[in-house]
């Protein structure tokens, strides 16, 4: 479920890195340059932040897909008979 | 497979090949046309000569050189400034967008679609050495610079490491459709480029840039957002199918550039102890 979280928060931050793109574009065509550097490093550092969460994300879950499957079922112990 | 539908299929590689030829030669005439009404003297040529070399002779290096060479005579004929007609624009864009895609479709069709893998040596024995003089030899005869090329010459040939062959696109992988929809692409692309250029050419330019110069930059800022979009939409499909070995390598690259301070400490303060054990006993 974690692994889900950070997916959708690194999609929500390229999401405002690429608004933050759009808005530099809106501002470069009004002709207002000195505005747009700071919004441009801005947009550069959530994007990046943004993919670099998705793509932890992504390799965490397959990670961890892997390693359910090699657990296998589980040891049939007193334990775990009580549990059941 | 039959005979017939073997026949059937290379009928139908050879005549794509002919017909991207065609589209490639048609538009390379069509870029010289354009270049030599813009008064650009040899540099309106150059390039043409080459497109049209370059798609006889399937050089799949040519459309860079193409580009290089219509660049540079749009540079000495007029640098940076604004196009008298958008008709000769848009036809010198379409011309060059057709003239690229029927190189490198016609390449694929009868060289390859991709170069071979140089990593892939097929022959698994040991390259044999040459059969070579004493060093002293080598030594002399190398100051005596004419015996050593005869040598040079007639010495046993090493043998070459055999490389798997490059593939060409097979008749399966040819949609009858495509060329209609190679040619809509080319119109499509040229004439978004030319929407995309009006619709930035009434901006004022500031800071006192040419007006040219700033809808270039408003251009590339236009472009940028939707190639970041494909670019992470690739990469997004491309992570979710790594396997879980790649999958953990970057969870570790990533552990390892994060914490790459502290474990240089850890690692110091380890060492210390060590050696001071050492000294110790």
């Amino acid at each position: 479920m974690t692994f889900w979280l950070r997916e959708i928060f690194g999609w929500t931050l390229v999401a405002i890195g690429l608004a933050i793109f759009g808005l530099v574009i809106l501002h470069l065509i009004e002709g207002l340059v000195y505005q747009t550097v700071g919004m441009t490093l801005i947009g550069v550092i959530v994007f990046r932040g943004g993919i670099h969460l998705l793509k932890v994300a992504i390799a965490a879950r397959i990670c961890e897909q892997t390693a359910g499957q090699l657990r296998g079922p589980a040891i049939p112990t007193l334990r775990n008979r009580l549990r059941a | 497979m039959t005979e017939e539908r073997k026949v059937a299929r290379q009928v139908a590689i050879s005549l794509a090949a002919r017909t991207y030829l065609v589209i490639g030669l048609a538009a390379a005439t069509i870029l010289g046309i354009c270049l030599t009404e813009r008064n650009a003297g040899l540099w309106g040529v150059l390039p043409t000569l080459v497109a049209a070399a370059g798609i006889a002779f399937r050089w799949v290096n040519a459309p860079v050189f193409v580009l290089l060479g219509v660049a540079t005579s749009m540079l000495v004929t007029q640098p940076f400034m604004q196009s008298r007609s958008y008709v000769a624009d848009i036809v010198l864009a379409i011309s060059i967008v057709a003239y690229v895609l029927a190189q490198y479709r016609l390449c694929s069709l009868t060289i390859a679609l991709f170069p071979a893998d140089p990593r892939r040596i097929l022959t698994r024995a040991p390259v044999p050495e040459r059969r070579g003089l004493p060093p002293l030899i080598e030594v002399l005869m190398a100051l005596t610079i004419v015996p050593y090329l005869i040598y040079l010459a007639f010495r046993s040939p090493q043998a070459k490491a055999k490389l798997p062959t490059s593939e060409r696109r097979t008749a399966t992988e040819l949609p009858s459709d495509e060329i209609p929809w190679a040619l809509l692409s080319v119109i499509v692309s040229a004439t978004s480029a030319l929407a995309i250029w009006l619709a930035t050419d009434q901006r004022p330019a500031p800071l006192r840039t040419r007006p040219a110069q700033w809808q270039l930059g408003l251009i590339f800022w236009i472009l940028v957002t939707p190639i970041v979009l494909t670019t992470i939409i690739i990469s997004y499909r491309h992570w979710r199918q790594a396997e879980p070995m790649e999958a953990r390598l970057m969870l570790a690259d990533d552990l390892w550039r994060q914490t790459r301070r502290e474990q240089r400490r850890v690692a110091r303060w380890a060492s210390w102890a060590r050696k001071k054990s050492e000294v110790r006993a």
